[in-house]
């Protein structure tokens, strides 16, 4: 049976995109702030909440074990040892699309042009934005649910080529305009798709 | 009759959906519905037969996804889709058209994604194609998110067939398309494309539709088709339905005919009976074609620009003319160079950006190719394509996301025959200049026949005259005292006999004088009074933006004096701002370059070079500064006790500090410490890491041939010939196209063998590096930068020897 899949778009404010964490995907490492370094990113980031725009697509599907190494979720099988561990005792999971849209991809590649300090920043804060979103996203999903935790294509032996299933079962391009290159990457870059197990009712 | 005369004579109606009609009699999940063309004919005639029978005048065929990114034959499938529909409307005896139905590919194009715009425009061709031979009436694009993809599909029915065009958006709730265009801008680009009819399907229901079809109404001169939803889908008993039903449906559309719609039909969730009750509750609604609408409008991916109304600045700082460091920039390929300036222009008030790239030594066509789909990358305002060259004018009207405005066609003959077709076939505002054959007329009314004699050779292409701008030009007064007030008399005279917008390159007036910024700014207020529409200026000159913002305070053009006060307050800030620094830096805390460029501090670092050049030479103050500083952070980086941000604000500052004495040393230009071609390999398209390479590679004096991201390995090959490089450095981020790095490096090897090849990247470690041949692993930027010291070091030392 093909299920609903919803709309979840949150305004600009109503996501947090965390400054420590894209400190540390910039790889900046302990207590001491540089204060210029923080100054610099905070202007940043004000760009950063301009141009994103927060779009995700989700739906329950039915989730049905087959072997250790092999999984059948809604319409198709993935073949994934992780995956399958991931989901043991789920009978049901969460599959979503989520992306902060194309502007900020522009807006990378023009702070890039002249900073290449600036660009680095902007790229770490919308990976916080997406993060930020999919951890908004997640809480709401699993809201009086026990929920594992969020599994992508691509993590443990989950081969990205699982991408287009994730793709066409949400719609994804018409939903929220996520689309695959050929080599199998998400566009615009800041998005991701993953599954939540729901863990069954003991 | 055929439906191009059909639709100025009578409302139509589409079908509905067929997603949920085709799930009903048992489409399993993950099943192509275009397969059911020929495995379930019968079922496909059915469903079209009931919506004939419902009142639908255009019966859409099952050929949504039917290309060849999906099938391995799509001609067959389209075919059989086609002749499905033919076969249903034959069975009953009234006037029905059939349309070839074309969705969106599921891949974003280039630059945002990996969809070359003429691949795009080939498979679109291919379906194309063939549903005209298999007899549709029509073309039908539809549910198309971005403005790129649309245009692609466009193109390719105009350049391929002889078919009508009907082409519909899907806007999301903001009224806007995903890739962020208005639907002013989509009626903009739809119009330049000739389609026959534009609109709205999709994504939302009829209510929600409200406000996007009040703006393409009135914005359109063509009629509007509208294709809502059966509203939004939930869940119900383990179905999906709609929330709106075929009653509340046709309600809605009740008022959308009323705002002047002129096709009405269904998307996703409707049904012959949305339909059947939509056509009874229209049909007596008197019909009428929507007025033509005389806006000029140019747009860009996002937005339109209406010239005509409030005065409009085109930046005229992308063009090499009269600057040297400009023409190095496209002699070297610096394509950022022109990135940032269209930045700076942007950031200082233009409102589109003149794009002029030729000069006699570089491939004018491929510059202009790349510079058209750079500035898009990067800028959302509308560019103003500006060349004498026709074949470099059509590629960039061909790639431009947009209406462009055309600068520019005059009245010889060879322009007028060059320019007025491609105007016609792609769309765009035409700035005609008064010049013909003789010359520029003295008279203002001799350059106001010249602008005629344009507009109605235009109108034979059927370019309207609202898509012509008329360039009176500005003569310099320095020889001819009598210049401007000709050019003024000659602006009131256009607009008043001709009624079109007129345009001027300002700057013109003051050429052989001095101080020209005082007369530019002068003529440009007199100019706005006699009612210039737009002016090619240079925004980044505080006098001429204080023209236009003082005019438009005193012409009440601006609300409550907002735009002149935010001008005037950040034209003192600056001032104070200098004021502050200059006292802060006498006051004892004389600050060296060494601890600004350790800081990362950008304007420090200037003014610190700046003086330090006063008693020192350009080169001790590279090895007595800039150097020793920019070791320190490497070394801290290295350590850890620097991270990759603070590297690269200090990287910038050190460039900072190195412009402000490669200014002074001009003509004494060091040749660098070896040639470095960088890239992204194919099938990448992140590149920021390769662009931390890149200027830390620079930073540290080695010449840089940045090919960009997405490279093919071939591109790599020609580079390093070109350039006789002897490193290459390559940049992956996915698993997924190691195996492009890998080719690239197979193809090096055997083309230019003896070249060294560094890579690095997310998911690289030093396994795979040497698993795909690479000489080198580097973990991260420094380690890059590190080994082009060590390899060009040991080279050097080689040749020595």
């Amino acid at each position: 049976m093909k299920k609903d899949v919803m709309l979840f778009c949150p305004n600009a404010n109503e996501v947090e995109i965390n400054s420590e964490e894209a400190l540390r995907y910039m790889g900046v490492r302990g207590k001491n702030r540089d204060e210029i370094l923080c100054g610099e990113l905070e202007e940043v980031k004000v760009r950063v909440l301009k141009a994103v725009c927060y779009r995700a697509c989700y739906t329950k599907l039915d989730v049905k074990s087959v072997a250790d190494d092999k999984i059948i979720i809604g319409p198709f099988c993935v073949s994934s040892r992780s995956l399958a561990r991931n989901l043991c005792g789920c009978s049901e999971a969460y599959m979503f699309a989520a992306t902060v849209g194309s502007d900020v991809d522009r807006l990378i590649a023009r702070l890039s042009v002249s900073s290449a300090a600036r660009g680095l920043m902007a790229d770490a804060l919308c990976s916080a934005a997406i993060e930020g979103f999919c951890d908004l996203l997640n809480a709401r999903l699993a809201e009086g649910l026990s929920t594992r935790a969020r599994f992508s294509p691509g993590y443990g032996d989950m081969s990205l080529e699982y991408q287009k299933d994730f793709i066409s079962v949400l719609d994804a391009g018409k939903n929220i305009g996520l689309a695959l290159t050929q080599s199998l990457m998400l566009t615009p870059t800041k998005s991701v798709t993953a599954l939540i197990g729901i863990q069954n009712e003991k | 009759m055929g439906i191009r005369e059909k639709i100025k004579e009578k409302r139509l109606y589409f079908d509905g959906g067929m997603g949920t009609l085709l799930i009903e009699k048992g489409l399993m999940p993950g099943e192509l519905p275009e397969t059911w063309n020929i495995t379930r004919p019968n079922d496909i005639i059915s469903i079209h037969m009931d919506y004939i029978r419902s009142g639908a005048d255009i019966i859409t065929a099952n050929t949504f996804g039917a290309n060849s990114l999906k099938f391995s034959d799509p001609e067959e499938i389209i075919t059989a889709a086609i002749c499905n529909a033919k076969k249903a409307v034959a069975a009953f005896d009234c006037e029905k058209y059939v349309a070839y139905d074309v969705g969106p590919l599921g891949r974003l194009l280039k630059p945002l994604g990996d969809l070359d715009f003429e691949d795009a425009v080939s498979v679109f061709a291919r379906g194309m194609v063939a549903a005209q031979k298999a007899g549709a009436d029509l073309i039908l694009i539809e549910t198309m998110n971005d403005a790129y993809e649309t245009k692609a599909a466009v193109l390719a029915a105009k350049e391929n067939t002889s078919l009508p065009v009907f082409v519909t958006n899907a806007y999301d709730a903001s009224g806007k398309l995903m890739t962020g265009a208005t639907p002013e801008a989509m009626v903009a680009l739809h119009e330049g494309l000739r389609v026959d009819a534009l609109g709205i399907n999709c994504s939302l229901g009829p209510e929600q539709m409200l406000p996007v079809v009040k703006e393409l109404i009135e914005y359109s001169s063509i009629p509007v088709i509208v294709n809502p939803n059966a509203g939004l889908p939930k869940e119900e008993n383990g179905r999906t339905v709609y929330d709106v039903d075929a009653n509340r449906f046709s309600d809605v559309m009740v008022r959308i005919a009323d705002m002047g719609a002129c096709i009405l039909g269904g998307c996703c969730g409707t049904t012959p009976e949305y339909i059947r009750m939509t056509v009874r509750k229209t049909k007596d609604i008197p019909f009428r074609l929507p007025q033509p609408k005389n806006d000029t409008l140019v747009s860009s991916y996002t937005h339109a620009v209406a010239i005509g109304q409030k005065p409009v600045i085109i930046g005229e700082r992308i063009n090499p003319t009269g600057k040297p460091k400009f023409k190095d920039a496209l002699r070297q390929n610096d394509i950022d160079y022109i990135l940032r300036e269209g930045i700076a222009e942007e950031e200082h008030g233009a409102h589109i950006l003149d794009v002029n790239v030729g000069l006699p030594e570089i491939d004018e066509v491929s510059m202009m190719t790349r510079v058209v789909t750079a500035l898009q990358s990067i800028t959302s305002l509308p560019l103003q394509i500006d060349t004498v060259d026709p074949e470099a004018l059509e590629k960039a009207l061909r790639l431009y996301n947009g209406k462009a405005l055309i600068n520019s066609v005059n009245g010889k003959e060879e322009s007028l025959e060059a320019v007025l077709p491609l105007a016609a076939k792609y769309g765009g505002v035409l700035i005609a200049l008064t010049l013909d054959e003789k010359g520029v007329p003295e008279t203002a009314e001799g350059r106001l026949a010249i602008a005629e004699k344009i507009v109605k050779r235009a109108e034979k292409y059927g370019i309207s005259k609202k898509n012509i701008i008329a360039d009176p030009l500005a003569m310099t007064v320095s020889a001819n005292p009598q210049s401007a007030n000709v050019t003024l008399e000659a602006i009131k005279l256009i607009k008043s006999k001709l009624g079109i917008g007129v345009s001027l390159g300002v700057s013109n007036i003051s050429f052989g004088l001095p101080q020209r910024d005082f007369l530019n700014a002068a003529f440009f207020t007199m100019a706005l009074s006699y009612g210039l529409d737009c002016a090619i200026i240079n925004p980044l000159s505080t006098e001429m933006m204080k023209s236009y913002h003082t005019f438009l305070a005193l012409t009440a053009q601006d609300k409550m004096c907002e735009e002149y006060i935010d001008f005037a307050s950040n034209v003192v800030s600056e001032s104070k701002f200098t004021k502050s620094q200059v006292v802060g830096k006498n006051d004892a805390d004389f600050s060296d370059l060494t601890k600004s460029i350790k800081k990362g501090l950008c304007d420090a670092a200037q003014r610190d070079a700046e003086k330090l050049l006063e008693t020192l030479d350009g080169l001790d103050v590279i090895n007595g500064y800039i150097v020793p500083a920019l070791d320190e952070v490497g070394k801290g980086f290295e350590n850890k006790t620097v991270f990759l941000p603070q590297l690269l604000m200090s990287a910038e500052a050190a460039k900072t500090a190195f412009s402000v004495i490669q200014g002074k040393m001009q003509n004494r230009s060091e040749t660098g410490k070896g040639k470095i071609v960088l890239a992204t390999v194919k099938g990448d398209i992140h590149d920021i890491g390769k662009n931390i390479v890149k200027v830390l590679l620079e930073n540290y004096g080695f010449d840089v041939i940045d090919l960009g991201k997405d490279v093919p390995p071939m591109t790599v090959v020609e580079a390093v010939k070109k350039s006789s490089a002897a490193l290459v450095g390559l940049s992956a981020l996915m698993t997924t196209t190691v195996h492009a790095m890998e080719e690239t490096i197979a193809l090096l090897r055997k083309d230019c063998p003896g070249v060294k090849v560094v890579v690095g990247g997310a998911v690289l470690t030093q396994e795979y590096a040497d698993m795909i041949g690479a000489d080198f692993y580097s973990k991260d930027a420094m380690q890059t930068v590190r080994y082009a010291e060590m390899f060009y070091g040991s080279n050097k030392r080689d040749k020595d020897n």
